[in-house]
């Protein structure tokens, strides 16, 4: 049993839109339909500052299927085809949706839709076809800034990994998808109050995001 | 949320279908309306039909219907366990009509008929109520489902009533029209009452205040506050106050009031065409209501 889940460092993150653009590659993600977004927050003024720039400060959020603890989506589905995995992703039997879209209207991140057509409801999978072979999901493994790192929550989120970073001299393709960095090597200090979540509406969302001093974060 | 009319359809015609039989079993109770028994079952039933028609086109793989079982906690399969409950219950009331000499069914009979009647809007509203919902997650919604229930099927009564022409049609049109009265009075106070709480959720939601989607470059920012406040005062305002309040609740309430207080006939023809304006505005408020609804539905989060 694992407890898979993704962590974004908003500090890093530039907003390449890399993510967004690999999981519609990837999952073949129609268009006008994404399993991730990519939402840029603010510019918002910075406290204590002029009020203008360059006394300003945003970030980008990435959003996606928050693959929560208590999913609502997986609550108000009547035939089970929203389930939650053994791996603790959120996952949708396409064989059993009647397409009802309750799942869809429950979600409070609007992140499901309905794949009009195969007429049953769609969203992130954290790319299950890749974890299941222990390889990473296709947003951390494109990640142009080296912001998102994919673990297991029961290992601690320290843990979590990213691809190995990309300058090695002669360091090629394959080798550095094999290679791996963990969080805590990784990125700047931070402490358990820069770890935040979306929303909680009672469902308690697994994605986490850090965001450091200097930079609000807004909800 | 864009408007899902299979569903506004199938939400009206449970409310229908649950308020006839919530009538007959009232009037049954109280000894009245014998000759209408039957037509109130076949009108419950067949509005039970349509409002199961009507949500078989929400559902993309009708066909898979069959799996809607196998999650029995789920909101829907609570539904439908509900209308398979109601359904049941419509043939009971016709076996034990059938079978008693007196040709009512016996009072037993009208009270399952009454439980299942107001059970069923309830079990329809607690269906929708999703935290990720605000508007909808309220328990005004399945209140307001049962309010409508008695409105409608006052009216309805009241139709059915004057047409098979029950030979107690004065007591029974008026009890019909009580129901129906205290039925408008409720839905008009449940549906300001609601929409002064909507007006208040604008803070209940995420505000970031200030964000942009790359990949919807000309869209403008959500504005909650456009949403929240729409019902009581904004864009929406005129189709709340005169659709919903005055058409379909103070039109009804009049006319069912003045038709209680017997300065309407409740004979024969004159019922029928006061109930029928009565239901018509009643119709017209519901749609309005439940279509409003669906229009303010937005996330929690409301920007993805």
């Amino acid at each position: 049993m694992s407890n898979y889940a993704i962590i974004t460092d908003l500090n890093r993150c530039t907003g390449c839109l890399a993510c967004t653009v690999a999981c519609k590659a990837i999952n073949g993600v129609d268009v006008g339909n994404f399993w991730i977004k990519t939402l840029r927050v603010g510019p918002h003024p910075t406290e204590g500052g002029s009020g203008t720039f360059p006394d300003v400060e945003m970030y980008f959020l990435p959003v996606q299927c928050q693959h929560c603890e208590n999913p609502e989506c997986v609550k108000v589905c009547p035939t089970e085809a929203s389930y939650v995995a053994e791996d603790g992703t959120i996952q949708i039997n396409k064989e059993k949706c009647i397409g009802c879209q309750f799942c869809a209207m429950a979600c409070p991140y609007g992140v499901r839709y309905l794949n009009e057509e195969e007429r049953v409801v769609e969203k992130c999978t954290m790319c299950e076809q890749r974890i299941a072979q222990g390889e990473l999901p296709q947003c951390v493994a494109q990640c142009g800034a080296r912001a998102r790192f994919f673990g297991d929550l029961d290992e601690g989120v320290e843990n979590f990994e990213a691809p190995a970073h990309p300058d090695t001299p002669g360091c090629q393709y394959d080798e550095m998808t094999k290679t791996r960095v963990k969080l805590k090597d990784y990125v700047e200090a931070y402490t358990d109050d820069d770890i935040h979540h979306l929303t909680n509406t009672g469902n308690d969302p697994k994605i986490m995001y850090l965001l450091r001093e200097g930079r609000k974060w807004r909800e | 949320m864009e408007l899902q009319w299979p569903l506004i359809l199938f939400t009206f015609f449970n409310c229908l279908a649950g308020g006839i039989f919530l009538m007959q079993g009232i009037l049954t109770l109280m000894g009245l309306g014998k000759k209408m028994q039957l037509a109130s079952l076949i009108s419950a039933l067949v509005a039970l039909g349509i409002g199961g028609l009507s949500v078989f086109m929400h559902l993309q793989h009708w066909e898979r219907m069959f799996n809607g079982f196998g999650h029995i906690t789920s909101g829907i399969t609570i539904e439908l366990i509900f209308v398979v409950l109601f359904a049941l219950a419509l043939v009971l009331y016709f076996l034990m009509m059938r079978r008693s000499e007196s040709g009512f069914a016996p009072k037993w009979c009208a009270v399952v008929a009454i439980v299942v009647s107001i059970a069923l809007p309830i079990a329809t509203g607690d269906s929708y109520l999703m935290a990720a919902l605000l508007v909808w997650n309220t328990p005004l919604l399945p209140a307001y489902y049962a309010a409508n229930t008695i409105l409608l099927g006052g009216l309805a009564a009241a139709i059915i009533a004057a047409v098979v022409k029950v030979d107690d049609v004065d007591a029974a049109g008026k009890m019909c029209m009580r129901a129906a009265f205290v039925g408008a009075v409720v839905t008009g106070v449940i549906t300001i009452i609601y929409a002064v709480v909507i007006n208040g959720m604008t803070d209940m939601y995420t505000d970031v205040q200030y964000y942009f989607d790359p990949t919807l470059p000309d869209v403008g920012m959500v504005d909650v506050a456009s949403f929240t406040g729409a019902i009581l005062s904004g864009s929406l305002a005129l189709p709340f106050w005169l659709g919903n309040v005055i058409v379909g609740c103070l039109v009804p309430a009049i006319i069912s009031g003045l038709a209680m207080a017997g300065k309407l006939k409740c004979e024969g023809t004159k019922l029928l065409g006061v109930a029928v304006v009565a239901l018509i505005c009643a119709i017209v408020g519901s749609f309005v209501w439940r279509a409003l609804l669906y229009v303010v539905a937005i996330s929690a989060l409301p920007f993805y």
